[in-house]
């Protein structure tokens, strides 16, 4: 029978049987805040996962911090942890699993941070960001800063100024701003 | 020669103060929230300095759920 290694382009095989979320839509695993007033997020369902066609089943998360996944995040913005959301910035956060259930938090760069990746000067695009091929993708976060700047693990995820939103997700949306 | 480190920017000034601990939201306190009239995916909590902050939850089992975590 065919397998995954029959699928020559390395993109598409990922897309097919590579790290991706796999929870059918009957059964989300509904990221959210954990409760009110906190900096921390949740899951009130399982995350089913697919790795190399394998699957793979983490239950639900309570009480999450955000865990930064430092090669991951050196490849968006050459920090091996988080930065603060100025005020007046929107920044995305992707939160994916690894093989072994293990959960991560990607940051996004907010929009006009200027940053240095590598040496070299850039500017935030508050663009979803990439959650490199050994995570699976499972949902997003969505904060838009107002008069005060947002902390990962300090600022409450419901707190005064900030809209966030929060979304399940299956794999990585072809849009920039899917949300 | 480039310079290494180039003058600061007000983003940069304010990233500073947000890691020093200061302009955060963190003083004030959550009083209420309450479901948006016209999104019961939307809830809005009030703070005790009159200001709003709003979440988009991802359904309405998270939104009621939130609500009853307050």
């Amino acid at each position: 029978m065919s397998d995954l290694a029959d699928i020559m382009d390395q993109p598409l095989r990922t897309l097919v049987g590579g790290a991706k979320n796999n929870n059918p839509a009957s059964a989300l695993p509904v990221l959210a805040i954990n409760a009110a007033a906190a900096a921390t997020w949740r899951t009130t369902a399982a995350i089913q996962s697919i790795f190399d066609g394998l699957h793979t089943t983490r239950v639900a998360l309570a009480a999450q911090a955000f865990a930064a996944n430092a090669v991951q995040q050196q490849r968006v913005n050459g920090q091996s942890g988080f930065i603060t959301v100025p005020a007046t910035r929107t920044c995305f956060f992707a939160f994916a699993v690894n093989a072994a259930g293990t959960p991560f938090v990607i940051q996004g760069t907010p929009t006009g941070l200027p940053f240095y990746q590598n040496g070299v000067a850039r500017i935030g695009d508050g663009f979803f960001p990439d959650v490199g091929e050994e995570l699976a993708l499972f949902g997003g976060l969505k904060v838009v800063c107002g008069v005060n700047p947002f902390i990962p693990n300090t600022t409450a995820l419901d707190a005064a100024t900030f809209t966030n939103t929060f979304r399940d997700m299956a794999m990585k949306p072809a849009a920039d701003v899917p949300f | 020669m480039a310079k290494k480190n180039p003058a600061a920017t007000a983003e940069d000034l304010t990233l500073d103060s947000a890691l020093d601990g200061g302009d955060t939201d963190q003083a004030t306190k959550l009083v209420s929230v309450a479901v948006d009239e016209n999104d019961p995916l939307t809830t809005h909590g009030t703070f005790n300095d009159g200001t709003t902050g709003t979440v988009h939850h991802g359904s309405e089992e998270a939104a009621t759920d939130y609500i009853a975590s307050f």
